[in-house]
């Protein structure tokens, strides 16, 4: 824990957190401060045993639930056999593979996974039972004459190498298949998210019942311009729609772009590009019902924009 | 010998590697240790993991518990470790930064020798859970986030847009308001 001298707290200050250091509920920072002042207050020591021992009882309170099947033989197997050197990482890795007992399939299959779990973590003994038992075997086969004493315990040997190999190999394959279990799952919750998609896109795709315009639009082109076009909004089950379409348009250049507009105040919606052909050009878009004041083709630059940047061409007023 | 003593006693004998011991010591603590862990990371397969890292802690670091015995109570250092533990895991989890206190935490609390030790917390129990239930919801909710969620006052004001000083004078109403439902009981508990 860093210490930080000359906390800009003064003494009062401190002993208002005494509650909170007593819950937990300070930073390390904080946490460093109040303990500074801890050492130099008497009264905030008195107080934080008392904090203490009121904390204390918290646990007593919970409800009792219970432990998994086989919980202690797995803990127990694993601090016992583990040696004190063994990295975090590997035990934490052991112990999840080891600890998912609460689903039925997992069930089954927990005496397995304990031996399995054993085997890795009992490996030292397993060698040197195998060492043990083979000196013996040595003992009397030696009686026998020949080199088998040595043969057996080479033998031996290797079955521990085997036994820790298998091990390891069991634990991996219950870590693999707790992955798997989790891949399953997200599949599955993808699968889901597939079938409420498509389902929304029937919906979609529906042709529309119903449809009523509520508006149409004689668009009006600027100065010098020749263009004809016709907005309607159009109101279905499934939302509000602007169909644009325009005629006699001027040709356009590169990667130029017309681009239609709803607008309300100077704030302009995109509702969508299009290149004509012949002259001509067409567009739809849903939106929310909401009241714009205008319609507006412009020509741009190209058909990527997200506000206008070139010239009008042609424009309606709306009504509210 | 009085529970406590034993607790002890088992503690300096998985000091000195005494797996007999340490099995006693698992018998004891199990359910309630794993209630406890269960009821911070509600999740069975991580509830587990810890109770197994806490075991691993004891039966290493045994001897630790011992140069500390005059001011501590073995379920207290059992319990604080398994929240230390319990909040790690959560803020690993939720991608906090590490804030759990240490593992000194426990220190400094001299808790009397009592006798019947395991009937006084089942009694206790009942009372904590009354005087909990007496919280206000606010208190109620602030104490949650703070002792099972691991939180920092600065992040439960961040998190759900509470003014810090109200954080602060939550979670200390909320202990003041508990220590005065336990007062009686409580000191009754710890005098005897």
């Amino acid at each position: 824990m860093t210490s930080q001298p000359n906390q800009p707290h003064g003494k009062n200050a401190e002993c208002d957190n005494v509650e909170l250091y007593a819950a937990g509920a300070l930073d390390a920072a904080e946490r460093a401060a109040f303990e500074e002042h801890l050492e130099q207050c008497a009264e905030c020591g008195a107080e934080l045993q008392e904090l203490r021992k009121l904390m204390n009882l918290l646990p007593l309170a919970v409800d009792p639930v219970d432990p998994p099947e086989g919980m202690k033989k797995r803990v127990l197997g694993a601090v016992l056999g583990r040696s004190d050197a063994q990295e975090p990482g590997l035990r934490r890795e052991a112990a999840a593979a080891r600890a998912k007992v609460d689903l039925p399939e997992a069930a089954a299959s927990g005496s397995r996974r304990t031996e399995a779990g054993s085997a890795t973590k009992r490996s030292a003994d397993a060698g040197s039972t195998a060492w043990t038992s083979s000196d013996g075997s040595g003992r009397r086969t030696a009686a026998a004459g020949g080199r088998r004493p040595r043969l057996v315990a080479l033998l031996a040997g290797a079955a521990a190498v085997m036994l820790l190999v298998c091990g390891t190999l069991a634990q991996r394959m219950d870590s693999l298949g707790k992955r798997n279990e989790l891949l399953s799952g997200e599949l599955e919750a993808a699968r889901q998210n597939l079938v409420q998609a498509q389902s929304e896109l029937q919906e979609v795709m529906k042709p529309s019942a119903d449809a009523a315009v509520s508006q149409i639009i004689s668009l009006k082109p600027v100065k010098n311009m020749v263009a004809k076009g016709q907005a309607y909004i159009v109101v279905d089950a499934k939302g509000t729609h602007l169909i644009v379409q325009a005629s006699k348009l001027p040709a356009l250049k590169d990667s130029q772009a017309f681009q239609v507009w709803l607008i309300k105040g100077d704030k302009p919606v995109n509702a969508g590009t299009f290149k004509p052909v012949n002259g001509s050009g067409a567009i739809t878009f849903t939106f929310k019902p909401d009241s714009f004041d205008q319609v507006a083709i412009t020509l741009e630059p190209d058909a990527f924009g997200t506000a206008p940047r070139g010239t009008m061409v042609m424009a309606g007023g709306l009504k509210a | 010998m009085s529970e406590t003593a034993w607790e002890e006693q088992l503690l300096q004998r998985i000091a000195a590697k005494d797996s007999d011991a340490l099995e006693q010591l698992y018998d004891r603590y199990e359910r309630p240790v794993y209630a406890f862990v269960y009821r911070i990371v509600g999740d069975v397969m991580a509830s587990e993991e810890i109770v197994q890292e806490l075991f691993f802690k004891v039966w290493n670091h045994a001897e630790s518990f011992d140069l500390n015995r005059r001011t501590g109570k073995v379920s207290t250092w059992m319990f604080t470790l398994a929240r230390n533990l319990s909040i790690d895991w959560i803020r690993k989890r939720d991608r906090r930064p590490a804030a759990s206190g240490s593992e000194e935490d426990w220190q400094g609390v001299k808790d009397p020798e009592t006798t019947e030790q395991a009937a006084m917390d089942r009694l206790m129990a009942e009372h904590v859970k009354e005087a909990l239930a007496e919280l206000n919801e606010e208190q109620k909710r602030v104490l949650e986030w703070v002792y099972y969620g691991g939180y920092t006052q600065q992040e439960i004001s961040e998190l759900h847009h509470i003014p810090l000083g109200t954080v602060k004078s939550r979670v200390r109403l909320a202990l003041r308001q508990l220590r005065k439902s336990l007062g009686e009981v409580w000191r009754e508990g710890v005098r005897s």
